[in-house]
C-alpha cells in the first residue's frame, strides 16, 4: 500500500516536471508581424454553417473536402446539414441555423426563389451569408460559383462549331429541373447565342432533371424523331451520360456530338471525354470553386462585414476540354481533393 | 357516366387499348418519322424499366399490398452492388449481395405488413424512407455512380439487342411479363395471391398461409426491383441514388391502376400492365416528339392519373363487400 502510494506520487511528480518542460518553449513568442495574432484569433471560436443541395455528390464532397481541411487547420467549427435534395429539409435546415445564428452561413440553392426571404433573414440576423454555386436573386456577402448564362453560351458556341458546313445543323438542348438556376440560366445563355448562327437549330428542349436514365429515354426518342440530328446540348454530365449512352446505342457515336457541361469529376468528366461519349465539355472546375469557398470563409471571419453591406462574386472561369485537349490533370477526384491537392 | 361506360361494355383494359390505339393512329399520322420499327422500339425500350417495375407493383397490388418501396430498393440495392464492385470485389458476389439486400428488405416489408399488421401504404412508406437514409448513410456513399469500366456480358443486359434488333431491356420485360403471367395465373401461389386480395378473411379462413404468402409477394417485388435497377444501370451506366427521392413510384402505380388493376384487390393480371405501360409509352414518346414542356407533361400525366382512377372507382365501386381494414 505504501509502496502504492509512492509510486503514484512518484508518477505525479514526473507528470508534473514533464509538464512544464513541455509548456516552455510556449512562453517563447513568435515574432509579431503585425497580423498573425489578429488572424489566429479570428478564427477562434467561430462557427460555419453549410446547407449543400444534398452532401452526396461531387461538387458539395469537394467543396466540403475544402472547408474540412480548413476548419482544422484553422480552428473553426463546421456545421453541415444535408437536405438530401429536398427543398423544403434545406429551408428548415437553414431557418435552423438562423437561430443558432453562426458567424457565416453557406448555402447551394436548388431552386431560383425557395430560399431568397431567408439569405434577408439571415443576413438581418447579423449572419454572413455565401451563397454556393446556385445564386438566387438576392445579393448576400459573396457568391461563389459558375456564371451559367457564360456556361450556357459556351456549351452553345461548342455546339455550334461542331455542327457548322456539311450538317443538319439540328441541336437538342437537355436541361435539368426547369426552376434550377443552372437551367434557367444555361437555357437563356444557349437560346441567345445560338441566335447568332442562323444555320442552327433548337428541334427539341426537353427537361430530364438531372437524371441520367429520364436524359436517356428522351435521347433516344429524339435520335429517332430526327435521324440527322447534330448534336446534344446538355448541362451536367451527371445527366447528359444518359443522352451519349443513347447516342452510343444507336450506333452513332461520333455522328451525333454530346456538349456537356460539369465539375470536373474524373469519372463523370475526363473518363467520358477520353472514350467519346462527350465530343466537347465545359468545365466550371470544382478544385477551383474549393479553394475559393475556403478562402472566403477565411476572409469574412477576419473583416466580419456588416452582412450584405460589399457583396461580391467570384465567378468560376470556364475551361474547355475536348477529346484533344483532356489530360490526366483536367480533373479531379473527390480523394485528391481532400488531401489537398 | 357510369352507365355510359357499362353500356358500351368495355372493362377499363379494353379502353385502354382503345386509346392507345386512337392516339397510335394519330401520331402516326400527325407526326413524322413515329411510325417506324426504330422509334417503336425505343419507344418500348423508355418504358420497359417502368414496366418492369409495374409488374412487381402489380403482384403486390393484387394482393392488396403497395410497395412504396420499390424504388429505393432498386437504386440502393444495385447501388450497393455496384459501390462494391467499383471498390475493387468482383462483380458476382457484388451482385448476388445487392440481390440479398434487396430480398431482405422485401421480407422485412411482408412481415410488417403481415405480422405486425402495419397497413400496407405505412410500412412502406416508413420503410423507404429508412431504406434511403441507411443507403445514403452506409451503403452508397454518392449520389451519383459511374461505372466507366467495360462490364462485358452484363453489360449487354441493358443496352445489347436480341437479334441486333430488340434492345434487351424490352426483351427481358417480356420475359418477365410472361414468368409472371404464368406465377399468377398458372400456379398455386398465384391464385393465392388474388384469393388474399379479394378476400382476406375468407382466404385465410380457407386455409390459405396468408401471411407467409404476404412476406412472398413483396420479396418478389423487391427481386423484380433489384432486375428493374441492374438493367437500368447497365442501359446508362451510372446508379442514380436520387431516383429514391424522386415520385418514380407513383409513375409506377401510374402504370399499374391505368392498365385497370383494381387498388381494392383481386382482380386484374399482367396484361393490365402491358396495356397500362404502352399508353405511357406512347404518350411520353409522343409527348418528347412534340416538343411538349416539362410543365404541361406533368399535368397531362396527372390529369390521366385521375381520370383513370375515377374510371376505375366507377367500374369497380366501393361497398361494403368490398372495403374492408387495409383498403387503400
Amino acid at each position: 500500500m505504501e509502496f502504492g502510494k509512492l509510486k503514484t506520487s512518484l508518477a505525479l511528480a514526473t507528470l508534473l516536471c514533464g509538464a512544464v518542460g513541455v509548456q516552455s518553449p510556449a512562453f517563447a513568442e513568435r515574432p509579431d508581424d503585425g497580423l498573425y495574432d489578429l488572424y489566429e484569433a479570428a478564427f477562434e471560436g467561430k462557427r460555419v454553417a453549410f446547407v449543400p443541395i444534398s452532401a452526396g455528390y461531387d461538387l458539395t464532397q469537394g467543396w466540403i473536402a475544402a472547408l474540412e481541411r480548413d476548419a482544422e487547420r484553422l480552428g473553426y467549427e463546421l456545421q453541415i446539414r444535408d437536405p438530401n435534395w429536398n427543398i423544403d429539409a434545406g429551408a428548415q435546415a437553414l431557418e435552423q441555423f438562423i437561430a443558432e445564428e453562426p458567424d457565416i452561413l453557406i448555402f447551394q440553392n436548388n431552386d431560383m426563389h425557395a430560399y431568397t426571404k431567408l439569405v434577408q433573414r439571415a443576413m438581418r440576423a447579423g449572419i454572413n451569408v455565401i451563397q454556393m454555386n446556385l445564386k438566387t436573386p438576392v445579393n448576400s456577402d459573396a457568391f461563389i460559383g459558375g456564371d451559367w448564362y457564360k456556361v450556357g453560351a459556351d456549351v452553345a458556341k461548342e455546339g455550334a462549331r461542331m455542327c457548322g458546313e456539311g450538317t443538319s445543323g439540328k441541336v437538342a438542348v437537355l436541361q435539368g429541373p426547369v426552376t434550377s438556376p443552372p437551367s434557367l440560366l444555361g437555357v437563356a445563355g444557349i437560346e441567345d447565342t445560338l441566335k447568332d448562327y442562323p444555320n442552327i437549330t433548337i428541334v427539341a428542349n426537353q427537361a430530364a432533371d438531372w437524371d441520367a436514365s429520364k436524359a436517356h429515354s428522351i435521347a433516344s426518342t429524339i435520335i429517332k424523331q430526327h435521324g440527322d440530328l447534330c448534336a446534344f446540348i446538355g448541362l451536367w454530365d451527371n445527366q447528359d451520360i444518359g443522352a451519349a449512352a443513347a447516342v452510343r446505342e444507336a450506333g452513332l457515336q461520333g455522328k451525333i456530338k454530346v456538349v456537356t457541361e460539369g465539375g470536373g469529376n474524373q469519372k463523370s468528366g475526363c473518363d467520358n471525354i477520353s472514350n467519346g461519349m462527350f465530343a466537347s465539355y465545359v468545365k466550371v472546375d470544382t478544385r477551383d470553386q474549393a479553394k475559393q469557398l475556403a478562402s472566403v470563409v477565411e476572409t469574412l471571419l477576419q473583416t466580419d462585414p456588416e452582412p450584405g453591406s460589399a457583396p461580391f462574386g467570384l465567378y468560376t472561369a470556364n475551361t474547355l476540354l475536348t477529346p484533344e485537349t483532356v489530360t490526366a490533370t483536367s480533373c479531379w477526384t473527390v480523394d485528391q481533393i481532400q488531401a489537398g491537392n | 357516366m357510369q352507365q355510359v361506360l357499362r353500356g358500351v361494355s368495355l372493362n377499363q383494359e379494353q379502353m385502354v387499348l382503345a386509346i392507345s390505339a386512337v392516339l397510335f393512329v394519330l401520331f402516326s399520322v400527325a407526326l413524322e418519322s413515329f411510325f417506324q420499327v426504330s422509334n417503336l422500339l425505343s419507344l418500348l425500350q423508355n418504358v420497359s424499366i417502368l414496366g418492369i417495375l409495374a409488374i412487381g407493383m402489380s403482384v403486390v397490388i393484387i394482393g392488396r399490398g403497395i410497395d412504396l418501396t420499390m424504388v429505393a430498393v432498386m437504386v440502393f440495392s444495385v447501388g450497393w452492388s455496384f459501390s462494391m464492385y467499383l471498390d475493387g470485389m468482383a462483380i458476382g458476389p457484388a451482385l448476388a449481395l445487392g440481390l440479398l439486400l434487396a430480398l431482405a428488405i422485401g421480407a422485412v416489408n411482408g412481415i410488417l405488413i403481415a405480422y405486425v399488421e402495419i397497413p400496407a401504404i405505412f410500412a412502406t412508406l416508413a420503410m423507404a424512407t429508412a431504406i434511403s437514409g441507411l443507403g445514403r448513410f452506409a451503403l452508397v456513399d454518392t449520389d451519383t455512380l459511374f461505372i466507366t469500366q467495360d462490364l462485358g456480358l452484363l453489360g449487354q443486359i441493358g443496352s445489347g439487342r436480341l437479334g441486333a434488333v430488340v434492345p434487351m431491356p424490352v426483351v427481358l420485360f417480356l420475359v418477365l411479363a410472361c414468368l409472371a403471367y404464368v406465377g399468377l395465373r398458372f400456379t398455386r401461389y398465384g391464385a393465392f395471391v388474388y384469393a388474399i386480395g379479394d378476400n382476406y378473411m375468407a382466404a385465410r379462413n380457407n386455409g390459405i398461409a396468408n401471411r407467409p404468402m404476404t412476406v412472398l409477394m413483396y420479396t418478389v417485388s423487391a427481386a423484380i426491383a433489384f432486375a428493374a435497377g441492374l438493367i437500368m444501370t447497365t442501359t446508362v451506366s451510372t446508379v442514380n441514388t436520387k431516383l429514391a427521392n424522386s415520385t418514380m413510384v407513383y409513375d409506377i402505380i401510374l402504370v399499374v391502376v391505368i392498365g385497370g388493376i383494381g387498388l381494392s384487390g383481386g382482380k386484374g393480371s399482367i396484361r393490365n400492365v402491358l396495356s397500362g405501360t404502352i399508353l405511357i409509352g406512347l404518350l411520353l414518346n409522343g409527348m418528347t416528339i412534340m416538343n411538349i414542356s416539362y410543365s404541361v407533361q406533368s399535368i397531362i400525366k396527372a390529369v390521366i392519373l385521375l381520370a383513370a382512377i375515377i374510371v376505375d372507382s366507377m367500374l369497380n365501386p366501393r361497398d361494403e363487400q368490398t372495403s374492408q381494414q387495409g383498403d387503400i
